[in-house]
C-alpha cells in the first residue's frame, strides 16, 4: 500500500514539475530517483535530494516520507566519482534508522546522470540506482 | 523530356560550380567601402557624448568586436587541454592575461568536472543556452554593444549561440536581494577610466561560462573588465569568485578585435541540435542523447 502510494505521489509530482534540465554546477545537486532493495525482486522506491552549500554535500533520503533521513555525511572521490553518504532517520516504528549509501557515478556528462552501487538501510544490505531527474 | 530537364540542371550545376568563386567576391563597390573604415584603425578612442568611453560603433557606422583566443587556461598537460586544441593552439595572448590551468583554484570536484569536460564537450551553448561571463563575450560571429547613457545601461548582443542580449545596469542600483537564478544573472556597471567594471551575482547552474567548462555553483560571483585599449582592441578580464568551486578568486581574460564594417544578423540557432560531431566534438559516443529533453 505504501508503495502504491509513493509511486502516485511520484507520478503526480512528474507531472506537475517541469522539465527537468542539466545540472551544470556541482554533478551530485538535485533530485535522484529510483529504486533500492535486496534482491532483484525486492525493490523499494527512493528519492535522494543532495545539496551543495558552501563545501559541503548534504540533502535528504526520502524526503517527505516517515522514514525521510538527512544526511549527515556526504563525500565525493571525484577522481573516480564515488559517492559515501549516511543518513540518519527514523524507521516505521520510531526507532533510529541509519542509511549508508556507496555508490559511482556513471555517464556524468548527461543531464540524467546515473548513480549505483550499495544501500545499506539499518542492518538490510542491497544495490540501488537513482537517476538525476 | 524530362531528360531535356535533367541535362539543364546538370549544365546550371556546373555553370555555378564555374562562377562561384567570382560570385563570392565581393562587388567593386563593396571592395571600395570596406578598406575606407579598415585604414581608420589608428583614430582616437569614441566617446560617447558625455565623454565616458564607447564599445560602440562610430555614429554613421557599423562594426562589431570578435573575439581571439578565448580559453580560459593555459594548458600545463594534454589533459588540460580540449580536445579540438590538442592538435595545436598556443595562442596565450599576452603575458599575465591567462593563468595556467595549474594555477586555478580549483577545489578537487570542479577540477576533475574540468578535465571531464575537454573531452566531453556537450556544451549547453551550443545547444542554444544563454551563457553569461566569459563565454558572453566569446561569441561566433562577433559582439555588440549598446550604450544607452539615457538610460544609464547597456546591452551586450551576441550574434551567434543563442542571439541573445544582456543587460547592465549603470545607474548604481544594488543587485536585488532574493532575485531567481539566470542565465546571465544580475549585472551593474560602472565606468573607471576607459574601462567599464560590470558586477553580476545570480548567474544559475544551467550553463558553463566559457566555451571550455569551467565548472561553477551557485554561489558565483563575477567581476568583469573591458577596458578599450585602442580603437581596435578590447582586453576583457574577467575575476571568477566561486567558493563552491574555487579555493579563491582568480582571474583570467582574452583580447578582442573590433572588426568595422559588420553587423549583427539573423541567427537562428536550433535547439535540440544533435549534430554532436559538429557541435561538442567527437569524445561523446557514450552519452545519452534519446532524452527529448535537450540538457
Amino acid at each position: 500500500m505504501r508503495n502504491k502510494l509513493f509511486y502516485v505521489v511520484g507520478i503526480l509530482a512528474l507531472l506537475m514539475t517541469p522539465a527537468a534540465v542539466a545540472q551544470q554546477g556541482h554533478p551530485l545537486v538535485g533530485v535522484w530517483s529510483g529504486d533500492w532493495g535486496p534482491s532483484a525482486t525486492e525493490r523499494h522506491p527512493v528519492v535522494v535530494e543532495m545539496t551543495w552549500h558552501d563545501t559541503t554535500l548534504g540533502g535528504m533520503i526520502n524526503p517527505g516520507e516517515t522514514d525521510a533521513a538527512q544526511i549527515k555525511v556526504g563525500t565525493l572521490n571525484s577522481t573516480n566519482w564515488t559517492v559515501h553518504l549516511e543518513g540518519e532517520g527514523k524507521d516505521e516504528k520510531g526507532g533510529p534508522l541509519k542509511t549508508v549509501i556507496d555508490g559511482t557515478v556513471e555517464n556524468l556528462g548527461s543531464a540524467k546522470r546515473v548513480l549505483t552501487g550499495t544501500w545499506m538501510r539499518g542492518t538490510v544490505k542491497g544495490t540501488f540506482k537513482i537517476t538525476r531527474e | 523530356m524530362r531528360r531535356q530537364h535533367h541535362f539543364g540542371a546538370v549544365l546550371a550545376a556546373g555553370a555555378l560550380f564555374i562562377l562561384a568563386p567570382v560570385l563570392a567576391q565581393p562587388s567593386a563597390a563593396q571592395a571600395a567601402r570596406q578598406p575606407a573604415a579598415a585604414k581608420d584603425d589608428n583614430r582616437p578612442i569614441p566617446r560617447l557624448p558625455d565623454g565616458h568611453v564607447s564599445f560602440e560603433a562610430p555614429p554613421g557606422e557599423k562594426g562589431v568586436w570578435n573575439r581571439q583566443d578565448y580559453r580560459p587556461f593555459i594548458p600545463t598537460t594534454v589533459d588540460e587541454a580540449a580536445l579540438r586544441d590538442r592538435g595545436g593552439n598556443n595562442n596565450d595572448g599576452p603575458p599575465g592575461l591567462k593563468p595556467k590551468a595549474s594555477d586555478v583554484p580549483f577545489l578537487p570536484w570542479s577540477r576533475s568536472l574540468f578535465l571531464y569536460r575537454q573531452t566531453h564537450e556537450i556544451e549547453p551553448y551550443g545547444r542554444c543556452k544563454p551563457a553569461g561571463g566569459f563565454r558572453n563575450m566569446a561569441t561566433p560571429y562577433g559582439t555588440e554593444f549598446v550604450q544607452v547613457p539615457e538610460q544609464e545601461r547597456m546591452y551586450i548582443f551576441q550574434t551567434g549561440g543563442p542571439h541573445s542580449f544582456r543587460p547592465i545596469y549603470m545607474d548604481g542600483r544594488a543587485h536585488p536581494k532574493d532575485s531567481d537564478p539566470s542565465y546571465y544573472g544580475h549585472s551593474v556597471g560602472r565606468y573607471e577610466g576607459d574601462s567599464i567594471i560590470v558586477d553580476t551575482v545570480g548567474i544559475n547552474e544551467r550553463g558553463w561560462i566559457d566555451a571550455y567548462g569551467t565548472p561553477t555553483t551557485k554561489q558565483l560571483h563575477l567581476i568583469e573588465k573591458w577596458t578599450r585599449l585602442d580603437f581596435k582592441t578590447l582586453r576583457y578580464e574577467i575575476t571568477i569568485d566561486d567558493p563552491g568551486a574555487y579555493t579563491k578568486p582568480f582571474t583570467t581574460g582574452m583580447l578582442m578585435t573590433y572588426q568595422p564594417g559588420r553587423e549583427m544578423f539573423e541567427f537562428v540557432c536550433q535547439d535540440g541540435n544533435l549534430a554532436g560531431e559538429l557541435m561538442i566534438g567527437g569524445g561523446n559516443a557514450k552519452i545519452d542523447r534519446t532524452s527529448p529533453i535537450v540538457p
